[in-house]
């Protein structure tokens, strides 16, 4: 890789993502993941970036497989699964339910002059409870230290879902 | 320190967790042997995890004690 290329392209991938919604191949999307909560808390080491999408159409086998094609057609490589741009792994994942959501209630930011959305803390939080591995349970305690979160907001979040945060 | 970590531009967090892969990646290039390429990788793969378990140690202090590993792996 080159001394001149960020190790996380992250501009590239958000430029991308926001192509594939002018394109009219994904209706919405948002950094989710690591990188998004990385937004609002400390940095921490990360070796992909995850785009939550909305789908164009209910048939997702028609969205994700006009992803790749854009995306290789622009250069991007696939290697086992990721789609990879400038050796970065990047994940486009089809959002339902409690995803959804957090897209379409996404804070809009602008990184190195490109326009992009990023999940809000409080739905960082309820998904990370809704998926409770030792490293999400981490990133709650992370977000609830560092972050600032509307608790009205969280708490709406967690009881539609029917989600508990740690020792709740 | 973590607070003003977190309040730190988006970007500039982004820049941060680069150099660190960055140095990763030298660290696999330059060092020809194998043997100290295992060690310098598995203390800075223990660095890592410390920080995906969200213990939260600066990345600073991971950059500055990289530095020193690279310079002087023996130690």
């Amino acid at each position: 890789m080159s001394e001149e290329l960020s190790a996380i392209p992250l501009a590239d991938v958000l430029r991308a993502a926001n192509e594939l919604v002018s394109a009219g191949l994904i209706e919405d999307y948002a950094l989710g993941g690591a990188l998004a909560a990385i937004y609002y808390v400390e940095p921490f080491t990360t070796y992909d970036a995850d785009i939550i999408f909305i789908t164009k159409d209910e048939t997702l086998s028609t969205g994700v497989p006009a992803i790749y094609s854009h995306l290789q057609s622009k250069g991007w490589r696939v290697e086992r699964g990721h789609l990879m741009v400038n050796d970065f792994p990047v994940q486009f994942l089809a959002a339902s339910g409690l995803a959804e959501e957090a897209v379409r209630n996404a804070k809009p930011i602008v990184y190195e002059g490109v326009p992009a959305k990023v999940f809000r803390p409080e739905y960082i939080i309820a998904i990370a409870a809704s998926v409770g591995r030792h490293k999400d349970l981490a990133r709650i305690e992370q977000l609830l230290k560092q972050a600032k979160i509307d608790k009205a907001v969280l708490d709406d979040i967690l009881q539609r879902y029917k989600l508990k945060l740690p020792n709740q | 320190m973590r607070r003003e970590l977190a309040q730190l531009p988006f970007e500039e967090k982004i820049r941060k967790i680069g150099e660190l892969i960055r140095l990763r990646q030298k660290i696999k290039t330059d060092v020809s042997n194998a043997s100290e390429e295992a060690d310098l990788l598995a203390s800075l793969d223990k660095a890592s995890a410390e920080l995906d378990a969200g213990k939260g140690i600066p990345i600073e202090r991971i950059r500055e004690n990289i530095r020193e590993w690279a310079k002087n792996p023996k130690k």
